[in-house]
């Protein structure tokens, strides 16, 4: 596997870019201004004074220089993830993808294409007694799985926490949703609501994909409140569709695989694991990297084969399967230790990781331990 | 008198403190590691200026 990197997560950590490079911009001119005072002419004044300056100024400069680079060290740790993506976006302006997607339905309909249509979800499946999810790995391959049993269909899981020993009734119940990407790939809308039409209805307007409006129902037969405890899994599309839908539950929490979901940055509240890999076009495709925020961590993954240089295979669930398993397998936050860090760089390493791995095991552990149910529901477009 | 040299010194102790950051902008273990850094230099810069004021033949 390749280097698996991460940033955001922190409630303790606030990072602009703009403040950072302002710190290391006025320790670099306090350098220059120092070492301007030993310039030759200035000897010409006060020249045994400024001899004694010469002398107490080297150890003052090297530390100015250390600081600096510290500096610039924790900036480069907090924003690797958005550096390597905004190289890519640096060319130009950040496209406006959103009205460019809705721009995109408008000319469509005038050719028949990207019409969204009515919807429904149904109940094809219950399966009883099914094992929690206890892990990153766990959450991706049911997601897969699900997307290989047949096309459109939709799995949510339901689990209570355990029942109160006081009162003896049934704990909360918490529902895990998994919503595979696109899977049919025709201009014009499909029988399967996972389709080009709602890629483009995903980005541009909340609630108005037909995918993300079949999950709706769908969660409202399997009994889920606006209340409820929520963890919504998606690949892709699915993973714009979690997001999505997440505006909407305020007790919900999101994990996506490849999924371009930058652009909610603004709106979206809801506890976020992202994952991405760095050669998969797909994250990219909203022209926002995702932000560093107390409620979203994103990892990203740098696969250094020839994988790489397959955006197909960089996309695909199997790649983020391995993804899945490299960040399960990242030591937990006990590794940093309990002592204060002991530089600038390690405080703010410590920091990130520990944020990456509290998230990791918030979202594994969502599901708790009891057995709970699995409901499968077909998709369906109305056409 | 203040010499040239104390006011030079002086005014980069002044310069070290605009280069605190602003906990609104950039704050956690990173931010105040290096705001410590900072004020510990400034501190130095001073301790420099008085040496070279108290410094005489």
């Amino acid at each position: 596997m390749g280097d698996l990197h991460w940033y955001g997560g922190d409630a303790q950590i606030v990072a602009t870019r703009g403040e950072i490079e302002r710190v290391v911009a006025e320790l670099t001119g306090l350098e220059n201004w120092l070492q301007s005072q030993l310039e030759p002419q200035n000897f010409l004044v006060e020249p045994l004074d400024r001899l004694r300056l010469a002398l107490e100024l080297p150890a003052v400069l090297e530390r100015i220089g250390h600081i600096r680079n510290a500096c610039i060290a924790a900036s480069d740790s907090y924003f690797t993830g958005e550096i390597e993506i905004s190289k890519e976006l640096r060319s130009g302006n950040r496209p406006p993808v959103p009205e460019l997607a809705l721009g995109l339905i408008g000319a469509g309909n005038l050719l028949g294409l990207f019409g969204e249509t009515s919807v429904k979800a149904q109940i094809v499946q219950v399966d009883e007694s099914v094992a929690p999810p206890r892990s990153i790995y766990g959450l991706g391959e049911r997601l897969a799985t699900t997307a290989k049993v047949a096309d459109g269909w939709l799995r949510i899981e339901k689990y209570f926490e355990p029942a109160s020993p006081v009162t003896g009734l049934p704990g909360e119940a918490k529902y895990l949703v998994y919503i595979p990407g696109t899977q049919s790939w025709a201009p014009n809308p499909a029988a399967n609501p996972l389709d080009v039409t709602s890629n483009l209805g995903a980005i541009s307007k909340t609630g108005s994909a037909g995918s993300e409006r079949a999950v709706a129902m769908a969660l409202k037969q399997a009994g889920v409140q606006p209340n409820s405890r929520v963890l919504f899994i998606g690949h892709s599309q699915g993973g714009m569709v979690a997001a999505n839908l997440s505006l909407a539950f305020p007790r919900s929490s999101v994990l996506t695989f490849g999924a371009p979901i930058g652009h909610l940055t603004e709106k979206l509240k809801a506890p976020v694991l992202s994952v991405e890999h760095e050669q998969d076009p797909v994250p990219k495709v909203d022209g926002r990297a995702n932000p560093m925020r107390e409620n979203w961590v994103t990892v990203r993954q740098d696969i250094p084969s020839a994988k790489a240089i397959d955006p197909i295979a960089q996309h695909q669930m199997k790649g983020y399967l391995e993804t899945a398993a490299a960040i399960d397998a990242e030591p937990g936050s006990s590794k940093q230790g309990s002592s204060p860090p002991a530089s600038l760089e390690s405080a703010n390493l410590a920091a990130a990781n520990s944020a990456m791995t509290k998230m990791r095991d918030s979202l594994a552990g969502f599901a708790g331990n009891e057995p709970g149910t699995a409901i499968y529901f077909e998709l369906t477009r109305q056409t | 008198m203040v010499n040239q040299i104390e006011n030079a010194l002086r005014f980069a102790e002044t310069r070290a403190k605009f280069a605190i950051p602003d906990p609104n902008l950039w704050s956690g273990a990173a931010s105040l590691a290096c705001a410590e850094s900072i004020e510990r230099l400034a501190a130095d810069l001073h301790l420099v200026q008085q040496r070279l004021s108290g410094w005489s033949f």
